[in-house]
This record gives structure tokens, C-alpha cells and sequence, in this order.
């Protein structure tokens, strides 16, 4: 019986290579589309960024500290439209292929915008006399470094919803050698493995559970002020 | 996600889609005809064998259906052979004396169905010889509209389109989907010439032919598949029908389900390296080159999907909830305060991209595969249909790591 191959073998397996062409030129236009949304976005926290320094300024030079709610929720706002982007900016920057570059670089921008942030945060705690307002700086690294990160990124969100505008989490990627803030930092706070946290300048080391932070982060708090979490933390701890 | 495991991924949609691309090539290049029944144009003598074991709940409908067949009485050599049951199931037979011819034989330690095959074989009187297991129901037109295919010298086999009998529960259901999207493939693997087996219920084969490749491998797990590898060795024509039909006692169970796809993987594997030498091999053409490479390969794609479903569906969810105790699984807190920032560009578009082709190849074939098997979808049920088509491929990867596990710890098959 005459057994013939057919050509079929060869046109399945060039079809196929084209879906798959086509899947991936979809992919690096995406990727291309992802690295100019990033920069739009932060682009635009930039000029919220200039904002708040803009309502801090004008808080400290004409006195205006009953205004101090209204740069607390700003500061809200961008901190968490903030968050949002690094978040997105993680996932795009682990997905990429051909744009590892730029998306170091978007890395780098946004550390920066963290640690700007970090700096005005402490300068409008003290000029507010925002006592209660909690910050926490996170060192983070990559999963190689910090198998831990994912459960630490979970229990700070958490508190974030807790806390709302009380709590403000600055992410510090340690990863990002490039930035000549980072080693700086390292030295300066000791920081010998991941995650490290700064809490209102008391440092945790290795994966922290909520509890834990609860009790550093509500101990700011006089009784009466304190979140509802907060008491109930303290009647737990004193039944125990 | 790791360059290796990332690797791996690409590899099993690629192969998957290739897969799914060249049948669907096939399907698009030969369509499905219509069977045309042809007249036969002589009554030749036909021997239904009915092997038994432990079947007293299904053994009697099924020499009921062989009795009903809409064929010359004289003409057809009912034998019915008991492989050592310890039910009832003699006894049941036994009410068939004079109508059949029963054979009682012994079950020796490793013989399986290829042994009361084979005393059918030797005494068998018929031209043609058809295996009839003995869960199944033979339809009364089927052996007149199956038999004028053999008018073509080149046919060693025809086979009828099979289906679930009398179809129960949720697992009939998504069988009944998985016997008319197989019976479509076999109708495009029969234009190629590469059908892999020819089922127990109600395939027709040749005596002569039969005893000339050599009858039935007794201790073969599944020697339906075996004795149809070697038909095709012995370049025989298998022929898929559309138009007749078959109906079995499919699994009832997911546990009944695994047990069978078990074993059924574990015969197609051992009988593929067992006739490696026609892997790619010109000599057997489509066969070698894209249905025998397709049995040990759709066993690694099953596998690797499973794996991929589990570590993303799963494990990082079970992580999640591991994690959750740091939290004291307030999931409240964080749930209510949930917003979704969606971005078109969160979106994986290469993998969206090949996802879209396979599921509409996978769906216009399960379409089709019903159309031409006289079902509707509705009738069986969007549920059943629904999970055939996104989760079958979990129950056949568990089946397929079953496998792997049972050959490489020695396991023996029991059932």
C-alpha cells in the first residue's frame, strides 16, 4: 500500500510558528505600549509629587497647619496611586523581553519618587506634629534573595487597609544596585537580609506578622485616639 | 517564573496547538462526509465473540443485542467465552444455550482479554470476526451497513461510532462529549489511514486476517490497541463509520473514570514502545510519523497542562491562603476595601493570542463532533459540555502521572 507523507506536516508546523509569531509581536508591542504607559503614569505622579511639596511649602511658610488634613489625604491619594503603579511596574518589568533596560530605568524613577516621598512624609509628620501617622520603610529584594517578600507584601497591605492615611509604606527594591541611594541606605540602617522594616526608626528584622506590626504601630497612639484595632489589639494583649 | 519552567510552558502550547492546527487542517481538507450505505450484496457468515468477566449485570443485554441484529439468523456464529467469572455471570449465559456457543475457560495468573479472544478466533466459523464486550449493546443496523466496506480487499477492520449507554450522571455526560470529539478524530485519522485502535465494542474484523497476523496478544493490557498496531504494521485499511453505532457502559465515577484511563495509557504507552520501530518510520507513513509520536506525546502535554493548572490555579492560591495566617485571615479587610485598577496592558497578549486559536479550533471540533454524531450539546448539557471542553485535560493528566508513577515504582495492574 502506498504510504505517502503529506506536506500537511510542514504547513501545520508553519502555521502554528506564525500563531505564535503573531502571539509574540503582540507580546513586544504590548511590552513597547507598557514601558509609555508607565512613563505617562509617572509622569503624571511627578507633577502630584510637586503638588503636595507645593501644599507642604505653603503649610510651613505661612502657618496654615489647620490645612494638615488636606496634605494628608493628598499624600494618601499618591501614595497608594503610587503603590499601584510599582505593583504594575513589577509585573511588566518581570514579563519583559526585550525592554529589561527601560524598565530598570522606570525601576529607578520610581524608587526615586519612594524615597522623595519617604523624605517629605517625615518632614510633614513634624511640621503637623502628626505624631500618630505611622511610616514604614520596606526593604524588598527579589524572590531569590527574599522567598519571604510575598508574605510580608500581604501582611503591609493589610495594615495599609487598616490604617488608611495613618500608615504610609515607602518599598525600597534592593535589587536596584544602579541606585546609588541604595547602598547608602544599607549602610545606614544595617540592613543584612529581606525584608527589612523600618518602623517609626525601629527596625524589623525577617517576615513580620500583623500582630506584631499592630503592637509597634499602635503604640503611637494615646488610648483614647487609637484605631478600633488598635484597643482591641490592647484588650488581647492584656487578657493574655 | 524560571527560564526552564517558562520553556517548558511554550513547549506544551506549541505542541499542543500543533496538534490542534494539523487535525484541524485535515478536517478542512477532507471535510466530514456522509457514510453512504451501501447495499450488501451477500450475506457471508460472521462470528460475534463476547468475552466475559465478572459481567452478570451487562453480559445479558449485550447477546440480547447480538440476537437482535438485523441479519440472517444462520448466518451468524454467536460465541460467547467466560474467562473464569466468579459471579454469576455463566449462569446468566447459560440461559443462551442453543442460541450461542459457550466456552468456560480458566483465568491463568496474567492472562487478560486477549485469551478468550483468541478461543472465539479458533473456533470461529464466521468470514468475519467481530469482538463484542460484554458491556456494550450492539444496534440492530449496524453489522449490515459495517460489513460492505469490506468489499475493498485492502480493509482489514471497520469500526462503528461508540457511544455512552444510557447516560446517567454528570461523568456519562462529559464521556458521552469525549466519545463523539474521539469518534470525529477517528473519522479524520481513517481518511489517513492512522487509526491507533479499534475499540471492544463491536469492531469487525477479517478472520482470516486476524488469524494470519496472528490472533489476539493474551497478556496485552489493552490488546484492542495492540492487534490494531499490527494491522497497520501489516499496512491494513482501518475504517472509522459516522452513521453506526455502538453503545457501552461507560464509568460512572471520577475514581471508575481514572481507573480506566489508567490502564488505557499504560497499554497505549507500553504498546508504542513495544512497536517503537514504527515511529517515524516512512514505511507506515501518517502512522509512524504523526499517531504514534501523538500517543507518548498528548501524554506530556496532559501532564504538563495539569502542572501548569496546578501551580497556578492552586498553589498560589493554597499560598495565599497559607500566607492569610499572618494576617489572621481577616480576608474581610482586605476584600472590602478591594479596587480593581483593570488595564488592557495587565494582559498577557501572547498567550491570549495562541489561546484564542486553540479554543476556537477545540470548539468549532466539539461543534462538528456533535452535528455528526446526531447530538446536541444542549441535550447533554452546557455543564457536562463545558467542563469536557476547559477540564477534561486534568482527569487525562492525572491518568497520564499514573502512569509514569506505576511503571516507575513496578505497580501491577489488577482491574
Amino acid at each position: 500500500m502506498n504510504r505517502e507523507l503529506k506536506g500537511k506536516y510542514f504547513l501545520a508546523a508553519f502555521i502554528t510558528a506564525i500563531i505564535f509569531l503573531l502571539g509574540l509581536f503582540l507580546g513586544m508591542t504590548i511590552e513597547g505600549k507598557r514601558v509609555l504607559y508607565i512613563e505617562k503614569t509617572s509622569k503624571e505622579q511627578q507633577l502630584t509629587f510637586e503638588g503636595l511639596q507645593l501644599q507642604y511649602n505653603w503649610i510651613t511658610q505661612l502657618s496654615q497647619e489647620k490645612n494638615c488634613p488636606a496634605i494628608f489625604k493628598t499624600f494618601e491619594d499618591y501614595m497608594n496611586k503610587l503603590a499601584k503603579s510599582q505593583e504594575r511596574l513589577e509585573t511588566y518589568s518581570e514579563e519583559a523581553k526585550l525592554d529589561k533596560e527601560d524598565f530598570i530605568n522606570l525601576k529607578r524613577e520610581y524608587l526615586q519618587a519612594e524615597l522623595n516621598s519617604w523624605l517629605l512624609a517625615e518632614r510633614v509628620k513634624n511640621s503637623c506634629n502628626a505624631s500618630t501617622m505611622s511610616t514604614i520603610l520596606y526593604f524588598y529584594s527579589n524572590d531569590r534573595l527574599c522567598p519571604n517578600c510575598g508574605e510580608q507584601a500581604l501582611v503591609l497591605s493589610y495594615l495599609k487597609e487598616i490604617f488608611k492615611e495613618r500608615l504610609l509604606i515607602f518599598s525600597i527594591d534592593s535589587s536596584l544596585e544602579q541606585e546609588p541611594m541604595i547602598p547608602l541606605l544599607r549602610s545606614v540602617y544595617s540592613i543584612t537580609q529581606y525584608p527589612t522594616l523600618i518602623v517609626n526608626d525601629k527596625k524589623f528584622e525577617g517576615l513580620v506578622s500583623s500582630n506584631e506590626l499592630l503592637g509597634e504601630i499602635c503604640s503611637q497612639y494615646k488610648e483614647k485616639e487609637a484605631p478600633e484595632i488598635c484597643k482591641k489589639n490592647l484588650e488581647k494583649i492584656k487578657s493574655n | 517564573m524560571n527560564l526552564a519552567t517558562e520553556i517548558i510552558v511554550w513547549i506544551t502550547y506549541f505542541a499542543g496547538l500543533y496538534f490542534a492546527v494539523f487535525w484541524f487542517l485535515t478536517f478542512i481538507e477532507k471535510g466530514i462526509t456522509k457514510d453512504h450505505e451501501k447495499k450488501l450484496k451477500r450475506f457471508p457468515t460472521v462470528t460475534i465473540a463476547i468475552p466475559t468477566y465478572n459481567r452478570e449485570n451487562t453480559v445479558e443485554a449485550t447477546i440480547k443485542s447480538a440476537l437482535a441484529l438485523n441479519y440472517p439468523k444462520d448466518k451468524l456464529d454467536i460465541i460467547v467465552v467466560d474467562h473464569g467469572s466468579s459471579d454469576n455471570s455463566l449462569k446468566v449465559i447459560k440461559k443462551f444455550s442453543g442460541k450461542v456457543r459457550i466456552f468456560s475457560i480458566g483465568r491463568q495468573p496474567g492472562e487478560r482479554k486477549g485469551r478468550p479472544m483468541n478461543v472465539a478466533l479458533k473456533h470461529a466459523k464466521g468470514e468475519f470476526f467481530v469482538c463484542l464486550d460484554a458491556d456494550s449493546i450492539a444496534t440492530k443496523d449496524s453489522l449490515i451497513k459495517m460489513l460492505p466496506y469490506f468489499e475493498d480487499k485492502s480493509v482489514g477492520c471497520v469500526l462503528p461510532s461508540m457511544k455512552v449507554y444510557k447516560p446517567k450522571n454528570f461523568w456519562h455526560r462529559v464521556q458521552g462529549s469525549e466519545y463523539l470529539v474521539n469518534m470525529f478524530y477517528k473519522r479524520l485519522m481513517s481518511y489517513m489511514n492512522c487509526i491507533h485502535v479499534a475499540p471492544g465494542p463491536f469492531s469487525v474484523f477479517r478472520t482470516e486476517t486476524l488469524k494470519k497476523i496472528g490472533g489476539y496478544d493474551e497478556k496485552n493490557l489493552t490488546e484492542d490497541l495492540e492487534i490494531t498496531y499490527r494491522l497497520q504494521k501489516y499496512h491494513y485499511k482501518i475504517i472509522q463509520l459516522m452513521n453506526t453505532f455502538v453503545y457501552t457502559i461507560a464509568p460512572k465515577s471520577l475514581k471508575e473514570l481514572y481507573l480506566q484511563r489508567n490502564r488505557w495509557f499504560k497499554g497505549a504507552f507500553l504498546n508504542t514502545i513495544k512497536y517503537r520501530g514504527m515511529i517515524f518510520n516512512k514505511k507506515y507513513g501518517d502512522f509512524g510519523f504523526i499517531q504514534l509520536p501523538t500517543v507518548i506525546i498528548s501524554g506530556g502535554i496532559a501532564v504538563s497542562l495539569l502542572l501548569i493548572t496546578l501551580y497556578f490555579g492552586i498553589i498560589k492560591n493554597l499560598k495565599f491562603l497559607l500566607d492569610a495566617r499572618l494576617i489572621n485571615f481577616d480576608f474581610l479587610t482586605l476584600i472590602k476595601n478591594l479596587s480593581l485598577s483593570f488595564n488592557v496592558f495587565d494582559l498577557n497578549f501572547s498567550l491570549i493570542c495562541i489561546s484564542i486559536v486553540a479554543s476556537s479550533i477545540s470548539l468549532t471540533i466539539i461543534i462538528k463532533a456533535f452535528q455528526h454524531g446526531n447530538e446536541k450539546i444542549l441535550k447533554q448539557g452546557i455543564i457536562p459540555v463545558g467542563f469536557f471542553f476547559i477540564y477534561y485535560y486534568l482527569i487525562m493528566g492525572l491518568a497520564w502521572i499514573g502512569v509514569v508513577f506505576d511503571l516507575l515504582t513496578g505497580r501491577k495492574q489488577w482491574w
